[in-house]
């Protein structure tokens, strides 16, 4: 412990963690807390067009209840409580989804549409900065941890004085840890508890997931600390080992991601939307022309042994509406169920491709927990969807269930309009969070324990 | 030493660093980059190609299927056809059949950057069937960890990887000697540091502006990415010239560090921060500051906006008010027909044109903040060597923000040649309904499905030479101030 204290005073004195501390602690703070005000506008004006859209659906005057599936509503997906430290997927896609009556609608007006080229220049979120500046900064804290001593002979000094260098290494290694820890982990969970804090994040299980997400950061600057004080261990010079440590950090951090999207894209590639668009266009093609329509009207007369839609105890249109929508909804889960499931393969895929790069395996760890995943946008989509089919069923069932005759249309008014409840969405537990996060987790705990390995025989060999 | 003898120490210095096995492993390690890149680009644009052949097929096959059902229509049938089922039906053609498509073809340049094509696509389908709150609705989900990460494309390497290279080549040339000792040796000659360093850090940049342009010729070439230039010489050859400024820049930028003398170490660590400032830290900060000059609307208070329109026209006899309004105006000896007013096909053409007054200012407000955006992102990009290089490759490819912007406006303007193509002949079959038989199913006699306007797209070929000829002029100016600098600062050899 003593030595590990020399160690910190030494580290504490050192007038490079002062900057690079200052700095980081600056961007962090700065980065962090345009996204908490950025989160909290955003909730705002959600949660006031929530409420007005439900307003409205129940507002609305009698009608035919097809008239009011046509009306429909916006719904709108409210933000992770730590997508403030890293939005992860949510700039990338979108958050509001118009639901009406035969189609599927895409989530629209995705943040980064809006944001302009200069915002993915890779510093946007607190993550970003986590990703790429926390790497540079502990391997210019590290990379002269022995380095430095053996050009100034210094190192001769402390090995001469029976320090085993393990302990030695053991004792350098905390100290460095506990300045990223100051400056990386404390600004971390500052902002992340004022997230937290500050927003409505029921069902998030927000404390754990803050708590995780900055032990994966803390982990991910651990490598490269170990890193760092790996290739200390072995240059020769203080030159060799920052430039050493300095080409690590651009393959790692700068090349690498870029080339893992590449080869994920061209070894695990997704279907493309347009194609699946194309294909949902011909299923609903083929159903909705006037002979296909005239066919299942026959086959529904057939059915109920009538030859007039005016014996029909059901409404021919509502049941055939009905009918229609269970064959979109088949196309659509067939299709875009297979595009969703190619989307999340290929997330996987990139979780496996943290194996070139640890900043990788972060990225997909990191918006796992902070429950800005994948997984999470897609949940909401199948919500919105569902909700949509809730909606048109019972809109359906209505006009179905209440045959006119002779041409009257079926009026509806507010007590239907109650039976739809709001719109909620509960997030996927922290525990699925969890077991989505089994790959990059382990992934980035290769890259430790790798870094880890290959510093001990640099320990053992250590000379001055 | 003589002036006369500087070619001959350029020389000396060009062929000590093309010993150096550094110098190969730092070049092949580029080429082999910018060919992974190129062939990247390649497959984008061919994408790309794919996406716009497929939305004329679409096009194509819509005209073929409602000839097709046209003339079976055309025929007596006992079936009964809904207007949204039939093409003779201007209103149901225009609304359910029809795939118009606005078009942002690639350049002849789009395999040097992805841009924001991956976030903003080129191919836009053009309807009236659902509802619609602004031009930008369309784009193509994928997978948001690729968005995230970016892709590997030319303007990747070129902006990012090349500085990184030129820094491994250049950045502890003198610092490193001086840190040897062998400075002092050098110094001690009949020679100024001036001509050394010009000596040293010439023949960088020789062998890193080779490396570079030949890299990327070869790439180019390999990959087969490059269209038919047919006009674009002009941008290309400025391209060149820029990117040979940019790697002058980052040479000179090794020089000023080297004329610090604080040695390697200290000279490596300024030169990556100053990457990282340059290329990732000052974007960032620009791109605050183009959000700060010009705010995004609220997409929010604009759905609210439209959902208020689509409320009151709902609401009472208020559409039918609207309606009867917009057909008196649009259509004044309608008035002898108040049965129109219920027709749905009027009721829709009014409520849209109802829902595009409410909307007007939401909608200029995002194309104007979409416009002002890419103005202010290009007058700010000069601040940086690596953005005002990244825009202009961009502009070459036609992946910008401006071009979309653009192209986001030049589609609302199809939209509306759509409308005003459709709508009288929506209005006469509603005034004067005829169909084209007698028990045939077909309800109406619609049959110009080829005088359907079609998209004009264009290649912003003057904005591309206009933003390359910016980038060349700046980094030219970044590269001369550097060097001034730098030549001001080894007047004298470090004491």
């Amino acid at each position: 412990m003593r030595r590990i204290a020399a160690e910190l005073a030494l580290t504490a004195r050192d007038a490079r963690l002062r900057w690079i501390g200052s700095v980081l602690v600056l961007l962090l703070l700065v980065t962090g807390l345009g996204a908490w005000r950025d989160a909290a506008r955003y909730a705002g004006e959600v949660g006031q067009v929530t409420a007005a859209e439900r307003a409205r659906w129940l507002g609305q005057d009698a009608k035919n209840p097809h008239s009011a599936d046509h009306f429909g509503l916006w719904v709108f997906r409210a933000s992770a409580p730590l997508a403030v430290l890293d939005p992860g997927t949510e700039p990338y896609t979108g958050r509001m989804v118009r639901v009406e009556a035969h189609v599927f609608n895409e989530a629209v007006y995705r943040a980064v549409q809006d944001a302009g080229p200069l915002a993915r220049s890779g510093l946007g979120s607190v993550a970003e900065i986590v990703q790429l500046v926390v790497p540079l900064a502990a391997i210019l804290l590290g990379f002269s941890a022995f380095a430095a001593d053996r050009k100034r002979g210094t190192l001769r000094l402390a090995l001469g004085n029976g320090v085993p260098p393990g302990r030695l290494f053991a004792s350098r290694f905390t100290a460095l840890f506990i300045a990223l820890l100051a400056v990386v982990g404390a600004p971390l969970l500052g902002i992340g508890g004022l997230a937290v804090v500050s927003q409505e994040g029921a069902g998030w299980q927000a404390v754990p997931r803050l708590f995780a997400w900055v032990a994966a950061q803390l982990a991910y600057a651990t490598a490269f600390l170990l890193l760092a004080m790996l290739v200390s261990l072995v240059a020769r010079t203080a030159r060799g080992a920052l430039a050493a440590a300095l080409a690590a950090w651009v393959v790692l951090c700068v090349a690498a991601p870029r080339l893992a999207s590449a080869g994920v894209d061209a070894f695990a590639p997704a279907l493309a939307y347009r194609d699946v668009r194309a294909r949902i266009d011909a299923g609903f093609r083929a159903h909705r022309t006037a002979e296909a329509n005239d066919v299942r009207a026959r086959e529904v007369l057939a059915r109920y042994g009538v030859s007039d839609a005016d014996e029909l105890p059901v409404d021919l249109r509502g049941l055939m509406m009905s009918e229609n929508e269970s064959h979109n909804f088949a196309v659509y889960d067939r299709e875009l169920g297979a595009f969703f499931d190619s989307l999340a393969a290929q997330e996987r895929a990139f979780a496996w491709a943290g194996l070139l790069s640890p900043r990788v395996a972060l990225q997909s760890l990191s918006q796992t927990l902070a429950g800005t995943d994948f997984a999470q946008h897609a949940h909401f989509v199948w919500a919105v969807e569902s909700y949509r089919r809730g909606i048109s069923e019972r809109m359906n069932a209505e006009i179905r269930d209440h045959p006119q005759r002779g041409g009257a249309v079926l009026v509806a008014g507010p007590d239907l309009w109650r039976e739809i409840p709001p719109f909620v969405l509960q997030p996927l537990p922290f525990a699925r969070a969890l077991a989505d996060a089994r790959v990059p987790a382990l992934v980035l705990a290769l890259w430790l324990g790798l870094l880890a390995a290959l510093c001990i025989p640099g320990i053992r060999r250590l000379r001055p | 030493m003589s002036a006369a003898r500087f070619p001959h120490l350029l020389r000396a210095e060009l062929r000590l660093i093309l010993r150096e096995r550094l110098t190969w492993a730092i070049l092949a390690a580029l080429v082999a980059a910018l060919c992974l890149a190129a062939s990247t680009g390649a497959g984008r644009v061919a994408a790309e190609r794919g996406a716009l052949a497929q939305a004329a097929a679409d096009g194509a096959r819509v005209v073929h299927e409602a000839r097709a059902a046209h003339e079976r229509y055309g025929r007596p049938a006992p079936i009964k056809v809904n207007y949204w089922q039939d093409p003779t039906d201007a209103f149901g053609y225009m609304t359910y059949f029809m795939a118009a498509h606005a078009v942002k073809p690639p350049t002849p340049l789009a395999v040097l950057a992805a841009g924001q094509s991956d976030v903003q696509p080129a191919v836009m389908r053009v309807g009236f069937g659902y509802s619609t709150v602004f031009d930008d609705t369309a784009y193509e989900p994928g997978s948001a960890a690729k968005l995230r990460l970016g892709p590997f494309d030319l303007a990747f390497v070129l902006v990012y990887l090349v500085p990184l290279a030129v820094i491994a080549l250049a950045g502890t040339r003198l610092s490193s000697e001086q840190d040897r000792g062998i400075l002092r040796l050098i110094a001690s000659q009949p020679i100024g540091p001036r001509r050394v360093a010009g000596a040293k850090f010439g023949a960088v940049a020789l062998v890193a502006v080779a490396g570079v342009l030949g890299g990327t010729a070869l790439a180019l070439l390999v990959s087969g990415g490059l269209g038919s230039l047919d006009g674009w010489n002009g941008t290309l050859a400025l391209l060149v010239m820029a990117l040979a400024a940019y790697v002058a820049v980052w040479v000179a930028a090794c020089t000023v560090v080297a004329s610090f003398w604080r040695g390697a170490v200290a000279a490596l660590a300024i030169l990556v921060l100053a990457w990282v400032c340059v290329t990732v830290a000052l974007p960032t900060a620009l791109a605050l500051a183009v959000d700060a000059l010009s705010p995004v609307p609220s997409r929010i208070a604009a759905i609210d906006a439209s959902r208020r329109a689509q409320a009151h026209f709902y609401t009472g006899a208020e559409g039918s008010r609207i309606t009867a309004a917009w057909l008196a105006g649009t259509v004044p000896e309608a008035a002898r027909r108040p049965d129109l007013v219920e027709a749905p096909e009027i009721k829709r053409l009014a409520r849209d044109a109802f829902y595009d007054t409410a909307l007007a200012g939401y909608r200029d407000a995002a194309r104007a903040h979409a416009l002002a955006g890419a103005a202010w992102g290009r007058r700010l990009a000069v601040l940086s060597p690596a953005t005002i290089l990244g825009l202009a490759l961009e502009t070459a490819a036609g992946t910008d923000a401006g071009r979309h912007a653009a192209f986001l406006s030049a589609g609302a303007a199809y939209r509306r040649d759509l409308s005003a193509f459709f709508e009288p002949r929506i209005l006469a079959q509603a005034l004067e309904p005829r169909p084209v038989c007698d028990g045939c199913p077909a309800r109406l006699d619609f049959d110009a499905y080829d005088a359907v306007p079609s998209f004009a797209p264009s290649l912003p070929r003057a904005a591309a030479e206009r933003q390359t000829l910016m980038a060349l002029g700046s980094l030219m100016a970044g590269a001369l101030l550097l060097a001034a600098v730098a030549h001001r600062r080894l007047a004298e050899w470090p004491a």
